[in-house]
């Protein structure tokens, strides 16, 4: 075996994407008369792509780039779709991109150069607990839940960023104590936490943030029988919300059988299961459907559009990336040398995974629907910015996982070691 | 361009798309199962390597730190009280960054963190110098004792 | 800890379960009801391709021009009135009002949604407006039109032949229907249905196909016995049985009583067999079910989820009670037994025709269900073929062929006072060269050996002469 550790080539992969995202934005350019928005965006996603790949391999000779792909490649399609629905909102969103871009390096140098991490505990269970109440005190609401603040210029949802808080306290705590006693500043803040989402009345994010923090904890500490009781009480949770909230009662309703109503409770979820049907294999063509008659179709539903115009079988790959992304995800946690950088992962991987089936599995009427995003497709500053900070998680601990078997690898190899002790 | 090329255009291309997303998700695949294998084989290799040795503490001026307790050692890992050390044990008898150990194949050399004292068999060690297994170490009021792994132990996290 | 990594392992896997779970769920969801989902009136984009799209021909299966779209792009029927008001019902009106007839259920064809590629390609090039694809129904005209004749005016019901080899709907009649290419009539009442698919009534005697398989699997021995019918029968306290004569069949053999459809002696088989073995036939036999068919949108016939007592239980057996039947699953069981036990997808597309009339999407046949054994099935042929030849079915019999079926005399009860019984027959041909079932439902139209019998034998004789491949 060579000198260095080899990885395989992702080269391929970077440039089928970058024909993508070309060609999908090219197409879109010209859907009515010239639009110079996607046209620019043509040429620059490819630049952007390849300056990531070239341009961070040097900062991280160990970054993942699938992982990077991954991301990349979710984030163009989102925005690609959003070109086609909602071109006044696209540009808003690929600056949510960028942003996400430098958020993701940001975290990716905190996990990998930060070495002593637990000073920065406290600040963040503030912050989180801070953002989330003061959310309930000057927030606005959307469908029911009043989760979102207006700062002007732009618009924040602090429960996106409080899963990757929870996600980062709770695998510091569990890392260096595996017991119940030990943890409970952890288990109080996620307490806490839940409280004040489920008082915003955003269901969706509880359900979410309370399962990461199920996962985590099992991964943990392995003991089914605390976890199987949380489950329980979730579920007992669960029914309480359905006999004191009308709209989760009608949620329920509506999904068991939306034809009853619609035209007023059964409306989004029947457009969006006509939009399905009308797609086909291979879908309408892009820009040839209607998807924007379905409501809310840039964010809860954009699955929905997406499977009308580019059809079941699209759709169906779509699923298998964030498949693959969960399972890489999975195989950074097994590799990873310390128990902290595992976790993390774990906390990433439950978080994204829960999110993404709640909302696939309730647009195609598999479960009630909740009202939350699909990570890295759906339009939503916070929603895009905080997938993409989870995927630096990923990245930094990919980085760090490198690194250390790098150096094993080559000490394994007899040969000198790259690195100086710290 | 107008509506109906546009139309075609569009409906021809939904082929090129779900190809490419296809090919797309076939590459991703099949690096990710590439990646699996390489992984068990470095794992694999590493834990032949790495990890094989170990340091059992034999005996403890803080109650806090057990006798018994085995530390599990990968690479280069520092050992010491405060937080950031591979190899983290809280205790006072413990200098914050006390020393560190790289592990070779069969033997670990020790670095001292300045002014930390640290004995191997009772002789005063020097930066660079060599402990075998069996061999007791005294870091601060601890005493280790370096010894090979089996198996399972060898499997351990490096921050428990 | 490898306990750790043990756990993530397990974790890893539930996700994976999961996703697995929904991909599946999403796939099987899209192939049984996309098609319904897509032809619903809610879906807008129906709406709008009708504007943009000149909607295809609808041709009947001997390639008889049904439907067409004129120069102006009005929806217009080539045809006599009659055949007009025959297939009314069957093709339904263009905005979905009617959402089985065959312009909704098919619509994707017919506007062209199904195109190919290359075909948007030449319309694009050669400057004509979008069309959409003609369809060919396995509908004969020819046999409609004579369904349309048979049945009394001002009736209600209908009627459908079909093959239960092939799945093929011969003919699919119902009344009283819409007026085609004309407004629909909001005040009358039940014109959207289509009473063969869509209706569901309180099936009398024919159900006794039912009790008779459950007999049949159920008790050993049931060939051999004889029954003793005086006309009334009492169950209960307060329930009594009674036959429709009132005088009673005297003795019978088990063959007689199924072929004169003696009541008494169905009641008593009813009380043996137990709510739970009838329920049980009868769900294997469809009902409670949910027929997910690509051509058409069946009602399913429903058998109450509990029955209080044996008088319940008793006329349960012979068809009253809580039961409702659906016409068109009535004519799929006799189509079943006539073929070995084995339910036939019925089918109502034959092909699609594309712009150059050629033909594209040929139907495949497709089985649906096994509801009885072979063995069985055989039995209960010979004894339906004995309700034509000695029987109450004798109106339904058709020179020199093999003819089977059940009547049905439903009984309605209604609050406004007593209406005539609904008039049922479901029966088949036992033939290779004719392999067709049958069932006619009259509404309030009398006895079933009456009425329904004799439409049915009439249609089935004509559909063997246009339709038969012997001779």
């Amino acid at each position: 075996m060579a000198r260095r550790l080899k990885r395989p080539s992702s080269d391929f992969l970077l440039l089928f994407l970058c024909v993508f995202e070309a060609s999908i934005f090219g197409l879109l350019a010209f859907r009515q008369g010239l639009s110079y928005f996607p046209l620019f965006l043509a040429a620059l996603m490819p630049c952007l792509l390849v300056f990531q790949a070239l341009g961070l391999r040097r900062l991280f000779p160990h970054m993942d780039m699938q992982l990077l792909v991954i991301g990349n490649f979710l984030c163009a399609l989102g925005l690609a779709l959003l070109c086609r629905l909602r071109p006044d909102k696209a540009p808003r969103q690929f600056l949510f991109y960028l942003v996400g871009i430098a958020g993701m390096l940001g975290i990716a140098l905190f996990v990998t150069k930060v070495r002593n991490k637990r000073p920065f505990v406290l600040p963040v269970m503030l912050l989180a607990v801070g953002s989330l109440g003061l959310t309930l005190l000057i927030g606005e609401s959307t469908f029911g839940a009043k989760n979102w603040i207006d700062f002007g210029l732009f618009t924040l949802q602090p429960s996106e960023f409080v899963k990757l808080a929870l996600v980062f306290v709770m695998a510091l705590y569990l890392s260096e104590r595996r017991d119940l006693r030990g943890n409970l500043p952890a288990l109080l803040f996620a307490a806490c936490c839940l409280c004040l989402i489920v008082l915003e009345r955003d269901l969706g994010a509880v359900l979410i943030c309370f399962l990461t923090c199920v996962c985590l904890y099992y991964a943990a500490t392995g003991s089914l029988g605390l976890c199987g009781l949380a489950l329980c009480g979730a579920a007992l949770g669960a029914l309480l919300m359905y006999a004191l909230f009308d709209h989760v009662q009608l949620r329920v309703a509506m999904w068991r059988n939306p034809w009853v109503s619609p035209t007023e409770g059964g409306y989004q979820i029947i457009q969006a299961l006509v939009a399905i049907g009308s797609g086909g294999m291979f879908g309408l063509g892009l820009g040839l459907g209607s998807p924007t008659i379905i409501p809310v179709n840039d964010t809860d539903f954009i699955f929905a559009a997406l499977c009308e115009e580019m059809g079941l079988f699209c759709g169906l790959l779509v699923l298998a990336v964030y498949v693959l992304l969960f399972l890489r995800a999975g195989l950074l946690a097994l590799r990873s040398r310390s128990a902290f950088d595992s976790l993390l992962c774990v906390g990433v991987l439950s978080s994204l995974a829960v999110q993404t089936f709640l909302i696939v599995g309730g647009v195609i009427k598999m479960i009630p629907l909740t009202g939350v995003t699909l990570p890295f497709i759906s339009y939503g500053g916070s929603s895009m910015v905080s997938s993409m900070l989870m995927l630096g998680v990923l990245e930094g601990v990919a980085v760090n996982a490198g690194k250390r078997e790098e150096d094993a690898w080559l000490r394994a190899q007899g040969g000198e070691a790259e690195e100086e002790a710290e | 361009m107008n509506a109906s090329l546009y139309e075609l255009l569009a409906l021809a291309m939904r082929y090129w798309f779900a190809a490419l997303l296809a090919l797309i998700v076939f590459l991703l695949t099949q690096s990710f199962v590439r990646e699996w294998r390489i992984e068990k084989a470095v794992q694999r290799r590493i834990a032949d390597t790495a990890a094989t040795l170990g340091l059992r503490v034999l005996s403890s001026e803080d109650r806090r730190v057990q006798r018994g307790l085995l530390l599990p050692l990968d690479g280069d890992s520092l050992l010491g009280s405060g937080g950031g050390c591979d190899l983290r044990l809280r205790t006072r008898a413990l200098r914050r960054r006390h020393l560190v150990l790289r592990v070779e194949k069969d033997r670990v050399y020790l670095y001292p963190e300045g002014g930390a004292l640290v004995t191997a068999d009772g002789q005063r060690v020097r930066r660079g110098d060599t402990l075998l297994p069996g061999q007791n170490m005294q870091a601060g009021g601890l005493v280790f004792r370096l010894e090979r792994l089996q198996g399972e132990e060898a499997e351990a996290w490096l921050d428990d | 800890m490898k306990g750790m990594k043990r756990n993530i392992r397990l974790l890893l896997l539930t996700v994976t379960a999961a996703f697995l779970v929904l991909c599946i769920y999403f796939v099987y969801a899209v192939s049984a009801y996309g098609t319904r989902w897509f032809a619903t009136p809610y879906n807008t984009r129906l709406a709008q391709a009708k504007g943009q799209v000149q909607a295809g021909s609808i041709y009947d299966r001997n390639a008889h021009l049904l439907v067409e779209t004129d120069a102006q792009g009005r929806r217009v029927y080539p045809v006599s009135d009659k055949a007009r008001a025959a297939m009314a019902q069957l093709i339904g009106d263009t905005s979905g009002a009617v959402p089985t007839g065959a312009e909704s259920m098919f619509a994707s064809y017919l506007l062209g949604f199904q195109s190919s590629l290359k075909e948007r390609f030449l319309q694009l090039f050669s400057g004509t407006a979008r069309k959409g694809d003609g369809i060919q129904l396995t509908v004969d005209i020819e046999l409609q039109k004579y369904a349309y004749d048979l049945f009394p005016d001002g009736g209600r019901g209908g009627a459908v032949l079909y093959n239960y080899k092939t799945g093929e709907v011969y003919c699919l009649y119902s009344t009283p229907g819409i007026t085609l290419g004309e407004p629909i009539d909001e005040t009358e009442d039940g014109l959207l249905l289509n009473r063969i698919t869509q209706g569901r009534y309180a099936p009398g005697s024919v159900f006794k196909m039912v009790t008779l398989a459950c007999a049949l699997e159920n008790l050993p021995d049931v060939m051999d016995r004889h029954f003793v019918c005086e006309g009334h029968l009492q169950v209960t306290e307060d329930m009594a049985l009674t036959d429709t004569d009132g005088e009673g069949h005297g003795e019978l053999s088990f063959r007689e009583a199924f072929s004169k459809s003696c009541n008494i002696a169905f009641g008593q088989l009813a009380l043996e067999l137990g709510q739970e073995r009838l329920r049980r036939t009868a769900r294997r036999m469809g009902f409670d079910g949910n027929f997910l068919f690509s051509d058409m949108i069946v009602y399913e016939s429903l058998f109450p989820d509990r029955i209080e007592d044996d008088g319940e239980l008793a006329w349960t057996g012979v068809g009253q009670g809580r039961l409702m039947a659906n016409p068109m699953h009535m004519a799929l069981i006799a189509g079943a037994i006539a073929n070995g036990g084995q339910m036939t997808e019925p089918r109502l597309l034959l092909s699609s025709v594309d712009q150059d009339l050629r033909v594209t999407n040929r139907l495949s046949t497709r089985v649906h269900s096994r509801i009885v054994s072979a063995s069985v099935a055989a039995t209960m042929r010979e004894m339906m073929v004995d309700v034509v030849e000695n029987g109450t079915g004798s109106a339904a019999a058709v020179e020199g062929h093999r003819i089977g079926g059940k009547t049905g005399t439903a009984q309605v009860n209604s609050s406004g006072g007593a209406y005539e019984p609904h008039s049922w027959y479901a029966g088949f041909c036992d033939e290779e060269d004719a392999p067709f079932a049958v069932c006619v439902l009259v509404e309030n139209g009398g006895s079933g050996g009456g009425r329904a019998a004799r439409i049915a034998g009439r249609l089935m004789e004509r559909a063997i002469e246009r339709l038969g491949t012997g001779e």
